[in-house]
């Protein structure tokens, strides 16, 4: 299966990520071949093989008990922009 | 052209456990920005989330309210998408295998009839962090208290038709999710919220026609609001033969006006995929059953319990249980005070009037529930009149200061002398004769004047049956 520069754009666009022609061209072939040996895989008879997937019990879950939070210094203190303990984000509505 | 309306919700509910969904910060409304939050909460790298049992199980209890099918093995997704709200860009949420399947409530339609709206599923998931739209600074400001707070989406099929039965069965939801205390359901705060899907198709058709999104509708009104305007909207572009696009509105509760967010050519495409690091769950039909013990009693079970041994009427109790504070605060002013009819009966005539003028929603009762059992024990019982205990009580529900005091300090306990009474209403006779030439001539309003001239002359504090009684056998003789 061909992923196109298309789909490259889309995923890009919904991901925030920007590249240029050439970037796209190489990613697109990647990720063609990333998905064309996932379907190999997928060809492979499983049928037999147990499934073998990890199941956590409920009671391994958490309690619902509170334990400290980290101080508002804490949280904020490496964000690039920052008042009054909000983080500070560009506009998103228009 | 005449068209079927199609509509189906997703009402989101946060429910009120200790502690956030997948982590130890506190779960709370408010709070100072940013002060309950961990590295799991802001999403920094490496953290490690764990989900919650108690959310685990609420979101259980909820199914089973609702008669949804319980999932044995449960999955927890990632939802990819980019807004600030969500520092990790994707949500935790659940798409595969949600914790509840199936379900349904029943409502009644404009005509009264019982209508079954089927539910898809409930899931968990964690809710997002609140933004704050700042144009002085140029900016967004972003508080992630409320981010991974225990979240449940429960997603109705596009079984309603109106925005009367998309409210009655939000209504309905709240009213179950709230019995069952899994929610505080307060939706002024965002703790019960909505997303409305509605189309509209020619009339018997069976082709589903393009729909429309509106999200994060906060109040009955808003819903009913967004609905009537969809349906006017779609209708005219169908009637002119233009297309109806696919979109997504947005209701910002920080902007207070709904934009279009966003339009099929860019939909949003979640790339869901189970979360590594939370694995698949198991539910035991033993945690199931456990969930069942504690379910409350709802609604219905509430007024069988006020008609067959309170003796209230259907309808009495039906008024009350609309709203689980109100049945607790009846139930502890009855605890005080046990004359359940009489305390309905002020509720239902005067103290709910007064919720009603403040809130459409969310009800809360200021007065304590012994103040206000005093108080209608005191009126109850002749020792204030009904003017009285009216002023009271508008007085009390602003300060909730103790009646019986206010009543001892200003000396406004009612006058049952008869001789008293007997005495002024005697006075007013004489100083109204064409009151009394009215009243013989049939005019019943003329006792209802004396009554009032009496009641401005004492302060409202004379026993108005007992001056009633006396003018007619006065006047009547």
């Amino acid at each position: 299966m061909e992923i196109t520069e298309k789909e490259i754009k889309h995923l890009a666009s919904l991901s925030r990520l920007q590249f240029n022609d050439e970037e796209m061209t190489k990613i697109a072939n990647d990720m063609s071949s990333i998905v064309n040996y996932v379907d190999q895989l997928q060809k492979v008879d499983t049928s037999n093989v147990k499934d073998n997937t990890t199941i956590r019990e409920f009671e391994e879950l958490r309690e619902d008990v509170v334990k400290d939070s980290l101080s508002n210094d804490e949280i904020v203190g490496n964000a690039p922009k920052k008042l009054n303990g909000y983080f500070i984000a560009p506009t998103v509505v228009e | 052209m005449e068209y079927d309306v199609v509509i189906g919700l997703e009402v989101h509910s946060e429910l009120k456990t200790n502690s956030k969904v997948f982590c130890s910060c506190k779960n709370e409304f408010g709070g100072e920005p940013n002060t309950h939050c961990c590295p799991v909460c802001i999403g920094l790298p490496g953290a490690l989330p764990i989900p919650n049992k108690e959310a685990v199980k609420m979101t259980i209890k909820a199914g089973l309210a609702v008669g949804s099918k319980i999932n044995d093995i449960a999955i927890f997704e990632r939802k990819n998408y980019f807004y600030p709200d969500l520092a990790k860009a994707y949500q935790i949420s659940q798409a595969v295998r949600p914790i509840c399947v199936g379900g349904g409530v029943e409502i009644e339609d404009a005509n009264g009839q019982k209508k079954f709206i089927r539910l898809n599923r409930i899931h968990l998931e964690e809710d997002a962090g609140k933004l704050i739209h700042n144009p002085k600074i140029g900016g967004t400001m972003i508080d992630y208290n409320r981010g991974g707070v225990p979240l449940i989406e429960i997603v109705s099929e596009a079984d309603m038709s109106s925005a009367e039965e998309a409210v009655a069965y939000l209504a309905k939801l709240r009213n179950i999710l709230q019995y069952i205390e899994v929610s505080d359901c307060k939706m002024e705060q965002g703790s019960l919220r909505c997303d409305v899907n509605i189309s509209l198709k020619p009339k018997g058709s069976s082709v589903l026609g393009v729909r429309a999104e509106m999200k994060n509708l906060n109040s009955f009104r808003s819903v009913t609001r967004a609905i009537e305007y969809e349906i006017k909207r779609q209708s005219r572009l169908l009637d002119e033969g233009e297309e109806v696009v696919q979109e997504t509105k947005r209701c910002d509760d920080a902007i207070n006006r709904s934009f279009s967010q966003r339009r099929k050519e860019d939909a949003q495409d979640y790339r869901y995929f189970p979360d590594p690091d939370l694995l698949p769950f198991r539910i035991e039909r033993s945690l199931v059953e456990e969930v069942k013990k504690t379910m409350p009693k709802l609604r219905e079970e509430k007024i069988r319990d006020y008609v067959d041994n309170l003796g209230l009427s259907e309808y009495d109790a039906s008024v009350l249980t609309n709203d689980l504070n109100l049945v607790k605060y009846f139930d502890k002013v009855i605890s005080y005070f046990n004359k359940p009819k009489f305390v309905c009966n002020f509720i239902l005539t005067t103290l709910l009037k007064k919720v009603k003028e403040e809130d459409e929603a969310d009800l809360v009762v200021p007065i304590s529930a012994e103040n206000f059992a005093n108080l209608l024990s005191m009126y109850e019982s002749g020792q204030i009149s009904q003017a009285i205990c009216r002023e009271l009580f508008d007085e009390i529900w602003e300060t909730n200061e103790d009646c019986k005091k206010l009543v001892e300090e200003r000396g406004l306990k009612q006058n049952n002398n008869e001789d008293e009474i007997k005495v002024m209403v005697e006075a007013l006779i004489n100083e109204f004769p064409q009151s009394v030439a009215d009243y013989k001539a049939g005019n019943t309003k003329a006792l209802s004047f004396f009554i009032g001239q009496l009641m401005k002359r004492t302060q409202g504090k004379a026993n108005a049956q007992i001056a009633s009684k006396l003018i007619k056998d006065i006047l009547d003789k």
